[in-house]
């Protein structure tokens, strides 16, 4: 397995290379430019502006430039916050991006697979159709609906939780929630519906007809054929959630990278966007990576040889 | 035997489900009991409440059902313990196996590992001893190299190997009773001999009684000391084996012993005309490898030829695996293969398959699962007129129709089934309207792809005089292909033996079946006719 996945590993590079160059000249192909500004600057001035940046050059020269300076993991400057590096942006939004992103996840997979399992094997009683309208309304609410509402409830009548801000746990407590609470959902119901069918299959009926002990039953072989459809959603939306959400940030004034993906995109801020499109690619590729190496320990036969 | 108190004994046991069209009554009220160390089969066809029995004693029932009346193990009755009282004996005194080796162990844990299980949780055992007794318990049930297969995964093993690690698994306690649902249907004949001599031996060994469930009369008769036979939820008639085999009291039980297949297919003159040649065949599958991809390849079918005559009947046996059904398809070019193929003097190997097309109007098949091969949302009438829009355009709708109504009827289908949907036949209703798609076209050869082998016996049996009386009438020739030496023996008139993708044996079938010359080959014949002289010693056990 470990050669497999070097050679996972190895496969990532070139598929960079390949979104890094689309994405290079897909950018530039979108009209406009990082200096249009309402009121037009004179030509003179956005001239020397635009030589400054190397933009004067031929194009294809920019892109051998650009993708010599990444190699030394130089993403350059910023377009439109003029005296950063993207780098020094990204460096100080992503950590905590991640930390809202991991801790969000990592409720989602505990509280889901759980509730998950509980609606499961109390199929269409009581517990099962609460949890079920519970995840149907997780899944539907919008977080810049769920976010408002947690934020008057604890923050604004009472007070417990404050209500905007970085730096100490309780106030990641509410962003964290709003964050997870789509999730929890999704994963609810991904687990609660591969639960079902797995407790349904015949090496469960064995496991029962041999006299196992319920614990071992659901807990050991239930729930690790159960997991595997959940694992394979987990991949993509890790990465969705570690690279933040500009809703959330908005809402909870937090200073993650999840607000660039949205301004350089519309400020036309090319590092900026690399930038953020290298974190993204390389996040998916390695969730995606890791969501295939853990498959593989989890169902033996899935091999890679 | 009758003094002994039994180790089960079943008074009055009603299984219902309740289902969305109203509760069905799969047990109606049956009584039976198994004394200490007996052979106990319960026999019946599918839908009998055979199996709801054995699920009942064990407390696994599907979550719509119910059972009432009383199954005492030892005179503790099952159907009145909690879960937990239930745990104490379900896996150490009562265990079962199941029809399915494959689906019945769990494929994400090694097998040692679920030998360990009940082990563990029933006898105490510490993980060690738990590892000592499941690696003793692999070589009592006969598997190679205990040690190594400890470490293997379900899926890496043989279906045979697998039902010996369920077995494994059922000895683990030492039980009283063995509970084995059908435990070698799903196994090639061969396989299913050794499995039975296993258990015949356990039996005998460990004192053990079992209670076999099955739909196969031939292990029957073989194997057990008494025979319930069961119809739609109710015991028919019950006694000792070879009483129920001499001389049985209820029609049903006739019904069922006379189901076995008989006849004989007379062999075809060599100066008939032949129909299909196809010279050393050879199919490949898998790819060959190359960057950062292993060889896959696996050579299905090697270097097989095959002539059949007009009326002739060819039967191609062997085990699961053997290349039997590629070879069936590839002769058709249903599936990519080399080799040279002749049907009535023109070379087809070498044909784009749209000039082939009008040529499939002639060569049919059948296949296994007549639920799977029938659109479940077509009605029979347009299932059995589709290929007729294909290859005879020129028809109006109403002569279409009024074929495919007359073949219905050929094969024993009113007319008045035309409107409804294939989920609202029995198996065997099935299997004759994938027979009647296949005659509408009037074809000239057609590949029966183990047409009988999801059916009951007597299902079956008809199923098979369908086919003799269509042979007759239309003068087909048939490629009949099939795990069931019984079946063979009385629809071909010349057989081809495959293993391995290779025929090892062939010529006319009274040849084969009297004079068979490869080991292999006697192999299957002693498995499928000779059970009884295989487990040898069994009825001197039943004259105790």
């Amino acid at each position: 397995m470990l050669n497999y996945a070097f050679k996972r590993i190895l496969t990532i590079i070139p598929t960079l290379f390949v979104i890094i160059t689309l994405t290079f000249f897909l950018m530039r192909i979108a009209p406009g430019g990082p200096f249009d500004e309402e009121r037009p600057l004179a030509p003179s001035v956005l001239e020397s502006i635009r030589a400054s940046y190397g933009l004067d050059k031929p194009l294809i020269e920019q892109y051998f430039t650009y993708m010599g300076n990444l190699l030394k993991g130089d993403l350059g400057p910023s377009f439109v916050y003029r005296d950063k590096q993207v780098h020094e942006v990204l460096a100080e939004g992503l950590p905590i991006s991640m930390t809202l992103g991991g801790t969000a996840l990592l409720l989602a997979v505990l509280i889901g697979v759980l509730l998950g399992s509980l609606a499961a094997l109390n199929q269409n009683k009581k517990t099962d159709v609460a949890i079920v309208t519970f995840a149907t309304f997780g899944i539907t609410t919008p977080n810049y609906v769920v976010a408002p509402i947690l934020t008057l409830i604890f923050a604004l009548t009472f007070s417990i939780l404050p209500a905007t801000g970085w730096g100490s746990p309780a106030q990641m407590v509410l962003p964290v929630i709003s964050l997870a609470l789509p999730q929890i959902a999704i994963v609810t119901r991904l687990m609660r519906g591969s639960m079902l069918e797995a407790l349904k299959s015949d090496h469960i009926r064995t496991a029962r007809a041999y006299g196992l002990p319920t614990s071992q039953v659901v807990g050991r072989h239930a729930m690790r054929s159960a997991l595997l459809p959940v694992l394979s959603y987990l991949g993509p939306a890790a990465a969705g959630l570690m690279t933040g959400s500009i809703v959330i940030e908005q809402i909870f004034n937090l200073p993650g990278i999840g607000r660039y993906f949205v301004t350089s995109a519309l400020n036309r801020d090319y590092t900026m966007v690399m930038g953020t499109v290298i974190i993204v690619a390389t996040l998916v590729l390695v969730f995606n990576l890791i969501v295939d190496l853990l498959y593989s320990v989890l169902d033996p036969r899935v091999r890679y040889d | 035997m009758k003094t002994q108190t039994p180790v089960l004994a079943i008074d009055n046991l009603t299984v219902d489900f309740d289902t969305p069209d109203g509760t069905v009554h799969a047990v109606k009220g049956i009584s039976m009991d198994i004394a200490p160390g007996e052979i106990v089969a319960i026999v019946g066809e599918s839908g009998s409440g055979k199996s709801q029995i054995a699920m009942s004693t064990l407390g696994i029932l599907a979550s719509n059902g119910r059972a009432s009346g009383q199954i005492r193990f030892k005179g503790q009755d099952l159907l009145g313990l909690s879960k937990k009282e239930l745990n104490t004996i379900r896996g150490s005194k009562i265990s079962i196996i199941f029809q399915e080796p494959m689906t019945s162990l769990d494929p994400l844990y090694r097998v040692g590992e679920q030998i360990m299980e009940p082990l563990r949780s029933h006898g105490g055992y510490s993980k060690s001893e738990a590892r000592e007794k499941a690696l003793a318990l692999m070589a009592q049930v006969q598997i190679p190299d205990p040690e190594r297969r400890f470490k293997s995964y379900p899926s890496e093993m043989s279906g045979g190997q697998r039902q010996r690690i369920m077995i494994a698994m059922a000895l683990t306690n030492s039980p009283d009773l063995l509970i084995a649902d059908e435990p070698t249907t799903a196994l090639d004949v061969t396989t299913q001999a050794e499995i039975l001599k296993l258990l015949a031996s356990l039996n005998k060994e460990l004192g053990m009684s079992i209670v076999f469930i099955t739909h196969d009369l031939g292990i029957v008769e073989a194997f057990a000391d008494r025979v319930y036979v069961m119809q739609k939820g109710i015991v028919k008639e019950f006694g000792d084996t070879q009483q129920i085999f001499t001389s049985p009291k209820t029609d049903y039980t006739k019904t069922l012993l006379a189901a076995e297949p008989e006849g004989a297919k007379a062999p075809v003159q060599d100066s008939q005309s032949i129909v299909l040649k196809a010279e050393k065949m050879n199919v490949t599958y898998g790819n060959a490898g190359g960057f950062l991809q292993k060889d896959t390849r696996f050579h299905a079918v090697k270097d097989t030829s095959l002539t059949l005559r007009e009326g002739q009947t060819i039967g191609l046996v062997g085990e699961s695996g053997s290349g039997k059904s590629t070879l069936g398809r590839a002769v058709l070019r249903l599936t990519k293969g080399t080799g040279n193929i002749v049907y009535l003097g023109r070379n087809i190997d070498g044909l784009p398959l749209a000039a082939l097309k009008p040529l499939r109007e002639e060569m049919q098949m059948v296949f296994q699962d007549p639920y799977g091969s029938l659109s479940p949302r077509m009605t029979v009438l347009s299932i059995v007129e589709e290929g007729l829009l294909t290859h005879c355009p020129e028809m109006s709708r109403s002569e279409r129709e009024a074929l495919a109504l007359d073949t219905l009827a050929k094969v024993g289908l009113d007319q008045s089934v035309r409107n409804r949907f294939p989920h609202e036949f029995s198996g065997g209703q099935r299997q004759r309207i994938a027979i009647a798609r296949a005659m509408v076209l009037q074809p000239k050869v057609v590949v029966l792809d183990e047409p009988t082998s999801a059916l009951d016996r007597t299902v079956q049996k008809e199923v098979l005089d369908l086919l003799r009386s269509l042979q007759k009438e239309f003068g087909l020739s048939y490629i009949f292909i099939s795990h069931d030496l019984a079946v063979i023996k009385v629809m071909a008139d010349y057989v081809m033996v495959m293993r391995h993708g290779e025929i090892i044996e062939e010529g006319a079938t009274q040849n084969i079946f009297e004079r068979p010359q490869k080991d292999y080959t006697k192999s299957l014949i002693a498995s499928s006719f000779n059970l009884k002289e295989l487990l040898g010693g069994r009825k001197q056990h039943l004259t105790l």
